[in-house]
């Protein structure tokens, strides 16, 4: 019944793909454009993607793992090797340091704190500076340690688990190896060495001249794919990595073990990844905790179009999207036809290449990626249906519980993070109904959060239409572009999902959120906030004649309660949908989208209805940003806080409202953070680390989230205070 | 069913442990390497060491208190004394309490720059009206900083001023939420809302003085190409966005090219090459300091003389970052041959009048070196001696009124920084009050005199 629709898609998408093509031909055969297609520059680029998307195919290869964090590790790597030449140190991550609890203890029992226990070290010196060999030789010996630990403490235990667990733990290891490097070196570069036997001069090639370095990496990774194509297809380890790929049990059977294929299968991709991040720093200059892991999403582009297993096609698709990137500068540049915002090219045209060609090749393929043979399935984590108390009586108690503890209990600091725990909880039922309810991948919920809170700026303060009607349009718009957003999810499902939407929230960063047409540039994309509840409104209330709300300070205890209103009519939504047929079919499709059609359940419909009200929620949570704030910023919604709420709807418990409750209390600025911060002093920058390492133990330890674990121990609880029958 | 694979016991002692870890993580290393934590009140040296003679601790700890003869101040102290209409000595009393936020996590030296300006103050100027400065920081990290920050101030009756050292992210919650409510300075503005605010005006100009003076003297080469790359974020868009319509004006055909703030040499390398560097008159950068790296590189790459084509660039490319890379890579100087930098001062080549030189021998009594140039720590720690010198002439009337207007009414000359100051020229960049700039060029291992460039008929539209 889909086929008709799908194929009016796919022929956009095909269309799209050849533009591409096109595009690149006619660059090549223009004497102004092709010495910018094929220069140094694009080449070095492109080698640099590349480098990252052949530890991504060669980990999928081996361990059916579609590794997200593959960037992270190049950057992590490449820190490490720089530290070594600098201060001749290795750091370590920030470690659990047991003496803090009897330092602790003697606090409790002095009137002063003059006890301080000794902190760990925060490095491992080897002298004043290193060498490049030895630096370089001490940081490959750290990839394979990192290899091995990725495999065994964190991959190798959810080799059966569903895709969703290997994704959420692939973007644990990435937020928590940038949060390591945060932690230690702050977002700051760090500046690289040169590498000691090439340098920055031209080498004249005729078509083009790059600078040795640029030329040495290109051949570097040139080599590397011949030498991973030829091990692949000619050596018994990479035919028996390609049978355990297809199926485990019988090179099993075979004598071959697919744990140890595929732990050095991740070994070697780490290596490799390790090596060329060193590398890619070295002829950059410097490294920061952003730029290489941000990568992720051209070198995943590269490897769909290598198809997860091709080096040969991963590799050249990487090239031609790094040598895009001047092309693309160059038009913008010269060419008056090149569309533009505010006299100015369009930004981040670059960045919806790489998710033209995703969509495309998904669409062209037709098929999601080649599943790896498992054994069996695990189910995602269960989503059950709230009962009708918890949905009439524990969910108004605790919001009118909420709401007076805004209102008279609270200080300014907690009211203010109580609205951000309240929006981070809103952001995280979106997730709740996309991937909890219906299991499909979404990474770009703030995204359709900021095309909503735009939106209210726009028919807010520049068209003058009254609160709340731009909530209402905004939350719409986004649902709309979430629907669109689905037409893949159609026929994509899985990793490719979240590859899909990944692409889709770097693209929107740029391409609509940085662009002056949508954020108003020097003029800004203010909001007309009510009066009764700007943030910034220091006052206070007096109910009835006979108590009085609020503190006279700021915030506005009214803004909290503004959005808690909407978090509860959220929740209510998001509830009723669970226990509706609707949420029915929704699990259905989560469960067996085979299964679902079976029943009667139109799998397309479903799923584009539930990235649909999850967009709409998202939309929601921007519009509530922007009227808090009184002004939509870019900032606010940028593809690293999506990831860092999907974070936290897992921590909490995906599938589930009490999850999302959760979820909401770890945000950024939110209860937890502010009460560390407040009573504990532990720094928020623990926030992302927590989340990271989180994140990996939940995936591994915890599926079901906190809310789930909670929710178990209270049934537990229960059980054992009732009396058990005896038997007969 | 769940979907683990362990079974439950292990499930459990791991989920344990990692709380457990996570809590003993946190504790053991509240401190991070550079960064302060956010939002803490620190006392000055004279609350910290209220037993000891703070004239014996400050010669100790400040080799530029006093004169080589004994008793009168050191000329770098005489100048500050003068700058804020202090007395020599030290203060005494209850604390005046200023507020300082900003991204301490990235531009690292602004609140240890602002807090050794305030242990100054308080052992050589003899403070505010002889009341010591205590410090209260608040690091604006994330969005939700802004409006956190801007309640915490606003709600401390005790608090006298703010200075806004410059942050990333979160200033429009903050303008928004401290409008009117405490008298405010920015160190620099960086962001749109910084520039565009009435909250809290500006000594410094930051990239629409850059933008503005590059622009005016790009011109003096007579070019008829120009090749700009600029960092692809709200101040280089406000850079831009001054830069082009003067030179287009002028006939110059101006050819744009944005990159990422985190661009790497081959993007930096491919935006010359898309602006056409190559051919162009004059190349003109907007570029941070990753960015000015990787223009080194790709300079270099392209093979391009700077010394040829004259090369123009705003301060952010004369850092420590800067000459780390210049070592790095063997150069035969440590900043880039024939680049011409602007900027309110040059630190490289200091001047004594506009009190570089004290700011350079204050920091580098307490410890600092050449970090002290490139992180906020220049204009965090003259904004904190703006702030002193406003709360001064306000003799004793701290209502947000009156030292609003000492702050905006004030003409100048600011503390390393050139030229006059006049608030409120600007319809559009409403926060700035410095009308001129400085440019300074790197030739030959020597540091030529700057061209002093008067941007007000820019800033008056």
């Amino acid at each position: 019944m889909t086929r008709p629709r799908i194929a009016a898609i796919g022929a956009p998408a095909g269309i799209t793909l050849a533009g591409v093509v096109a595009a690149l031909s006619a660059a090549l055969l223009s004497d102004t454009y092709r010495p910018i297609l094929l220069s140094g520059a694009g080449l070095a680029q492109g080698a640099l993607i590349a480098a990252i998307a052949l530890g991504v195919v060669l980990t999928y290869r081996g361990s059916g793992v579609v590794n997200l964090a593959n960037g992270a590790i190049a950057m992590y790597a490449a820190y490490v090797y720089t530290v070594l030449r600098s201060d001749g140190d290795l750091f370590l991550p920030p470690l659990p340091n047991p003496l803090v609890v009897v330092e602790w203890l003697v606090h409790l029992f002095q009137a002063t704190d003059t006890f301080d226990a000794p902190d760990l070290p925060v490095t491992i010196s080897f002298g004043p500076t290193m060498q490049f060999w030895p630096a370089f030789g001490l940081t490959l010996l750290f990839c394979i340690g990192l290899g091995a630990a990725l495999h065994f403490l964190v991959f190798r235990p959810l080799r059966r688990a569903p895709a969703l667990a290997r994704v959420v733990a692939s973007i644990g290891v990435f937020l928590a190896l940038q949060a390591i490097v945060l932690r230690r070196f702050t977002s700051s570069p760090k500046s690289v060495k040169p590498l000691p036997f090439v340098d920055k001069s031209q080498v004249d090639l005729g078509v083009t001249s790059p600078t040795q370095e640029q030329l040495f990496v290109v051949l570097l990774v040139i080599a590397a794919t011949a030498g991973l194509a030829w091990v692949a297809r000619q050596t018994r380890f990479g035919l028996a990595t390609r049978a355990a790929a297809e199926n485990e049990t019988g090179s099993l059977v075979l004598g071959y073990s697919p744990d140890l294929l595929a732990g050095t299968n991740w070994v070697l991709s780490t290596v490799l990844t390790g090596a060329l991040g060193v590398f890619v720093a070295s002829i950059n200059s410097n490294v920061d905790p952003i730029v290489i892991p941000a990568l992720i999403v051209p070198a995943l582009t590269a490897a769909l179009v290598g198809g997860f297993s091709s080096f040969g096609w991963t590799t050249a698709a990487a090239f031609l999207l790094g040598m895009q990137l001047p092309l693309i500068q160059a038009l913008g540049a010269r060419e008056d036809w090149y569309p533009s915002a505010g006299n100015l090219p369009i930004p981040g045209v670059e960045t919806v290449v790489p998710l033209l060609v995703i969509v495309a090749v998904l669409f062209l393929r037709g098929d999601p990626l080649p599943t790896r043979g498992s054994v069996r399935h695990e189910r995602l984590p269960p989503a059950p249906e709230p009962g009708r108390v918890s949905m009439l009586l524990v969910g108004p108690a605790v919001a009118g519980l909420s709401m007076l503890a805004a209102l008279f209990w609270l200080g300014p600091a907690y009211r203010i993070a109580l609205s951000n725990t309240l929006i981070g909880v809103i952001v995280c039922l979106s997730i709740v109904v996309v991937t909890g309810y219906v299991g499909q991948i979404s990474l770009a919920p703030l995204t359709f959060a900021g095309i909503s809170a735009f939106a209210v700026a726009e028919l807010s303060f520049e068209r003058g239409w009254p609160f709340p009607l731009p909530i209402l349009a905004g939350a719409l718009l986004a649902s709309i572009v979430g629907i669109a957003v689905a037409l893949p999810a159609l026929r994509v499902r899985g990793v490719n999902l979240a590859i899909l939407t990944l692409a889709f929230a770097i693209a929107a960063d740029r391409f609509i959120f940085d662009n002056e047409d949508v954020n108003g540039g020097l003029q800004r994309a203010l909001v007309d906030t009510p009066e009764w509840m700007q943030q910034n409104r220091a006052t206070s209330y007096t109910v009835l004649g006979i108590f009085t709300a609020g503190d006279d300070k700021q915030p506005n205890p009214m803004t909290a309660v503004f959005v808690l209103v909407i978090t509860i009519a959220l929740a209510y939504l998001v509830v009723s949908l669970r226990r509706s047929a609707t949420g029915r079919r929704m699990l259905a499709v989560r469960t067996n989208e085979r299964a679902a059609a079976s029943a009667g359940v139109d799998v397309a419909r479903t799923k584009a209805l539930a990235f649909g009200i999850s967009a709409f929620i998202a939309g929601v949570a921007g519009a509530a940003i922007a009227y808090r704030a009184a002004e939509a910023s870019p900032s606010r919604f940028s593809y690293d806080q999506s990831l860092a709420f999907f974070a936290f709807a897992y921590l909490g418990g995906i599938s589930r409202v009490s999850g999302a409750v959760i979820g909401g209390l770890l945000a950024s600025g939110g209860l937890l953070v502010t009460f560390g911060e407040e009573t504990l002093g532990v720094s928020d920058e623990f926030t992302l680390l927590i989340a990271g390492v989180g994140l990996v133990v939940g995936a591994i330890a915890a599926p079901q989230g906190v809310a789930g674990r909670l929710e178990d121990l209270v049934s537990r609880f229960r059980r054992s205070k009732t009396p058990t029958e005896a038997m007969p | 069913m769940s979907g683990s694979t362990t079974n439950p016991r292990l499930r459990r002692i791991a989920v344990s442990a990692f709380l457990v870890a996570l809590v003993a993580v946190s504790c053991a290393e509240n401190e991070p390497e550079t960064a302060e934590p956010s939002t803490t009140a620190t006392s000055s040296p004279v609350d910290d060491d209220a037993d000891a003679d703070p004239a014996e601790s400050d010669d100790e700890d400040n080799p530029a208190a006093d004169d080589e003869g004994g008793d009168g101040p050191s000329p770098e102290v005489q100048w500050a004394i003068d700058f804020v209409g202090g007395t020599h000595g030290p203060a005494d009393g209850e604390p005046i309490r200023i507020g300082v936020s900003g991204a301490f996590d990235f531009l690292q030296m602004e609140d240890d720059a602002a807090q050794a300006a305030a242990d100054f103050v308080n052992a050589e100027l003899g403070g505010v009206d002889g009341r010591p400065l205590e410090l209260v920081f608040c690091n604006m990290a994330v969005p939700e900083d802004g409006s956190a920050c801007a309640a915490e101030f606003a709600n401390d009756p005790d608090l006298t001023a703010v200075l806004a050292a410059g942050a990333l992210e979160g200033s429009a919650d903050f303008w928004a939420g401290l409008a009117e409510k405490k008298p405010m300075l920015q160190g620099a503005p960086l962001g749109v809302a910084d520039f565009t605010t009435d909250a809290a005006p500006t000594y410094n100009s930051g990239a629409l003085g850059a933008g503005a003076s590059l622009s005016i003297f790009a011109l003096e080469f007579e070019p008829s190409t120009i090749a700009l790359v600029v960092t692809d974020d709200t101040a280089g868009r406000a850079g831009q966005s001054v830069f082009a319509p003067i030179v287009e004006d002028a006939g110059v055909d101006l050819r744009t090219v944005f990159v990422p703030p985190t661009a790497t040499a081959p993007e930096v390398s491919s935006a010359l090459q898309a602006a056409g560097a190559d051919q162009a008159d004059v190349i003109v950068s907007g570029l941070f300091e990753q960015g000015c790296i990787a223009m080194i590189d790709a300079l270099t790459s392209l093979g391009i003389d700077t010394v040829e084509t004259p090369f123009l660039t705003p301060s952010t490319c004369w850092g420590d970052v800067v000459q780390q890379h210049q070592a790095n890579i063997g150069a035969e100087y440590a900043w880039p041959n024939g680049w011409h930098f602007a900027w309110g001062y040059n630190p490289w080549n200091p001047s004594f009048e506009n009190g570089t030189q004290t700011y350079i021998s204050v920091m580098e009594a307490a410890g600092f070196g050449n970090e002290m140039f490139g992180a906020g720590g220049d204009f965090s720690f003259s904004g904190i001696l703006a702030i002193v010198r406003a709360l001064n002439a306000a003799e004793g009337d701290y209502s947000w009124a009156t030292v609003d207007r000492e702050l905006r009414d004030w003409a100048g000359p600011h503390m390393m920084q050139v030229g006059s100051l006049e608030c409120g020229q600007s319809a559009t960049f409403r926060s700035v009050c410095a009308d001129q700039v400085g440019i300074w060029q790197f030739l030959d291992g020597v540091w030529l005199d700057s061209t002093v460039v008067d941007i007000s008929p820019i800033l008056q539209g």
